[in-house]
């Protein structure tokens, strides 16, 4: 039998109206309606699929090895981190194998926190970069971040899955049940992720050094994370007492740092002692985590939609 | 039941801000900074006007007058410092073909790309795909990557993806020059049939006879204001008249503007010979008189597959004025022997003095393709046996009264 398509019912032609005079209501007013933003998002999701796939294809196009990139690069990332940070740091001798620990550490922060950095950087510039859609295409622009920062994630999600690989060959990740919070962590994540990358896109149409003062930014927010050290290295130095505030409270302040940690508590991170049975590094509650995490996504979700909603009308002009 | 206008605009005005350095709007917009660091550049100044469902409006004005602006309001890519519009169901555009095409990609891949913009799911880009395919003509083509594709064949690809969205109305700049001949016609064709079935158009063109032949309606725009609105016909005269002085040249002749056709291979129909002849011997002729009766004799030949055909005969004196011009589908004559000769017979010429040249227009049913375009053999000659002063005579008849 052959396949027949109804014919669409006559819908009601959508109205589509402006009005300047109520169009530019500020940030303020936009807050509520960052709601809406879903809702967009779920009626054109064929367009988001087709721009993450463009992409995708787009940067392993004419490459021989293509998509098994994506692989390779954490592989050898990984095996670097090994070898050095292995033979370096730990209690390693001659003719023994190098330590794992801290490689792990190091390899499950950086690709967790370089998601982060590549969903930003590239959601920062990525009205910029669609220049010709946004000025000849009507279509809702404030897309366009949404794409770059799933690709951020596909990323990081094989990097974890080698990660994992490679932290549970070596005994020191024991994933359990956690694997499944997962989505949670990514959704956050990424809501977070394009919170801020709505609020930097809309600086940089106005101000193109927004992109190169966000780099450098980042940067040191990395490094102020416990990405690559320890946060009982930092602790033991500068003691609470001593300093007369509460170090660990600064750490907990910031939203990396829960990011980071929840990542390691997904994968299955347990608490690393050091060769004198002092407690190297402590995860922290994996609850806790996503809750601190989740309320900084919203609030910088609904900020950063608010902010390029209400300016998003002067783009086309700008671009 | 109440008609609501498809489209309406109010006082919509577009006023650009230009500053010499970026950063200057960021510190106008700092609390106390009094100064002010930009220009203001308006390219649109309190539009008003409303379109009913199913009319077809025509744009016209300068260069930089703000038609593309309007044009771009209205479709929604850029929006209006002040005003309000409101435009009633789907738009599509045919203003920026194929501006979202990634030249690495296929034709394929580019049309579900350019589909997803237009707001098609991707069941819907799935059933249109056929379609696109086989109005884009691009074979085997559409596999390969854009790169190799000819400026015309990715306009033909923009323009099948654009037209398959079946919109409510369809926004048009320029559009009768895409691709090749065959190409164009189809094009004309699509937006025939979108006007028959009662959608709204919004057509901007810097060719009179297309706003005249395809839009009811016009509307002018001068320097962002609106100039005049009505009946095409009135519209696109008052503007012709008015740059014809801005410019102080003749009057160009209202077909000079219909598309240009390229060099007509033999599948397409041509015209064989144009002539001058006496109507009572059938002989070449090209001398008369004022109030002699004329004749132009033209032989058409169609194309492999006949089309209905329309013809025009211009009559432009030497120094480039068109005294007049008739056309058949004007007078509803239209068309489609494999070879025929029209002749269009005049039976007291108005014409006073002067050498005149006869452009022949092998124009489509509608008049608005042109498919080849030859001046008349010989020249008209007009010899006048009176005193009378001018271009035309014209009947009259004087009578003086005493008050």
């Amino acid at each position: 039998m052959n396949h027949v398509v109804p014919p669409t019912p006559a819908a009601t032609p959508p109205l589509r109206h402006y009005d300047a005079a109520t169009a530019e209501k500020g940030v303020f007013r936009n807050l509520l309606p960052a709601a809406g933003y879903f809702r967009t998002l779920w009626d054109h999701r064929y367009l988001v699929q087709n721009f993450f796939r463009r992409e995708l294809l787009g940067r392993f196009r004419g490459s021989a090895l293509g998509m098994f990139w994506v692989l390779v690069h954490p592989m050898f990332l990984f095996a670097i981190y090994y070898l050095v940070f292995g033979l370096l740091f730990g209690n390693w001798k001659l003719g023994q194998a190098p330590d794992p620990n801290f490689a792990i550490y190091l390899f499950s922060g950086t690709i967790a926190f370089q998601a982060f950095i590549e969903g930003t950087t590239r959601a920062c510039t990525s009205i910029v970069d669609n220049g010709n859609l946004v000025k000849k295409v009507a279509f809702p622009s404030e897309l366009l971040p949404v794409h770059v920062i799933a690709i951020a994630m596909v990323v990081y999600l094989v990097g974890a899955a080698v990660c994992l690989a490679a932290g549970t060959w070596f005994g020191v990740l024991q994933p359990g049940w956690s694997l499944l919070l997962m989505p949670v962590l990514l959704a956050l994540q990424g809501l977070f992720t394009l919170g801020i990358g709505m609020l930097l896109a809309n600086f940089h149409v106005f101000a193109r050094d927004t992109s190169h003062l966000w780099g450098i930014f980042v940067t040191a927010w990395m490094f102020v994370t416990p990405v690559f050290w320890y946060p009982s290295l930092v602790t033991e130095k500068f003691r609470s007492e001593e300093l007369g505030f509460d170090l660990v409270a600064w750490f907990e302040a910031n939203p990396a740092y829960h990011m980071v940690m929840a990542h390691r508590l997904v994968l299955g991170a347990v608490e690393t002692t050091g060769p004198d049975g002092k407690v190297l590094v402590s995860f922290g509650s994996l609850g806790e985590h996503l809750w601190v995490l989740g309320c900084w996504a919203v609030i910088l979700f609904v900020l950063g939609c608010a902010t390029f909603m209400s300016r998003r009308h002067k783009f086309a002009d700008l671009v | 039941m109440k008609h609501e206008p498809a489209i309406q605009v109010h006082g919509l005005s577009k006023i650009y801000r230009v500053y010499d350095n970026p950063y200057h709007r960021l510190i106008e917009r700092l609390p106390g900074v009094r100064r002010k660091f930009h220009r203001e550049v308006a390219a649109l100044r309190d539009i008003d006007f409303s379109v009913e469902p199913g009319q077809c409006i025509g744009l016209i004005g300068k260069n930089g007058a703000g038609k593309s602006t309007l044009l771009k309001i209205l479709t929604g890519t850029t929006f209006p410092t002040s005003g309000r519009y409101s435009v009633r169901g789907a738009v599509a555009s045919l203003l920026e073909l194929g501006a979202g095409f990634h030249l690495d990609f296929t034709g394929r891949e580019n049309i579900f790309m350019n589909a997803a913009m237009m707001g098609f799911s991707r069941k819907e880009a799935q059933r249109k795909l056929g379609e696109i395919l086989e109005f884009s003509e691009l074979g085997a083509f559409i596999d390969a990557p854009i790169r190799t594709y000819s400026s015309g064949m990715q306009a033909r690809l923009g323009f099948s993806v654009a037209v398959a969205t079946d919109p409510d109305v369809l926004i048009i700049d320029e559009i009768l020059a895409v691709g090749d001949l065959n190409f164009q016609r189809k094009c004309v064709d699509r937006i025939w049939d979108y006007k028959k079935r009662g959608k709204t158009m919004f057509f901007c063109s810097h060719s009179l006879y297309d706003v005249r032949q395809i839009c009811e309606q016009a509307i002018w725009i001068a320097e962002g204001r609106m100039r005049m609105m009505g009946d095409s016909v009135l519209v696109t005269n008052e503007y012709a008249t008015w740059e014809s002085q801005l410019r102080d040249r003749p009057d160009q002749a209202p077909f000079e503007q219909a598309p240009k056709a390229a060099e007509a291979p033999d599948t397409q129909p041509v015209i064989l010979s144009a002539e001058l002849v006496d109507p009572r011997t059938g002989e070449l002729r090209n001398t008369f008189a004022p109030g002699d009766r004329a004749a132009v004799r033209v032989r058409v030949r169609n194309g492999r597959d006949p089309v209905r055909l329309a013809l025009a005969i211009g009559f432009m004196r030497s120094e480039g004025t068109l005294c007049f011009a008739h056309s058949t589908q004007m007078e509803g004559i239209t068309f489609d022997h494999r070879e025929c000769t029209v002749t269009l017979e005049i039976p007291s010429l108005r014409l006073l003095s002067g050498e005149f040249n006869l452009p022949v227009w092998l124009l489509d049913e509608r008049g608005v393709h042109r498919f080849h375009e030859r001046p008349v053999s010989q020249k008209l000659v007009v010899q006048n046996r009176t005193k009378d002063l001018g271009l035309f005579l014209q009947e009259h008849s004087w009578r003086v009264e005493a008050t």
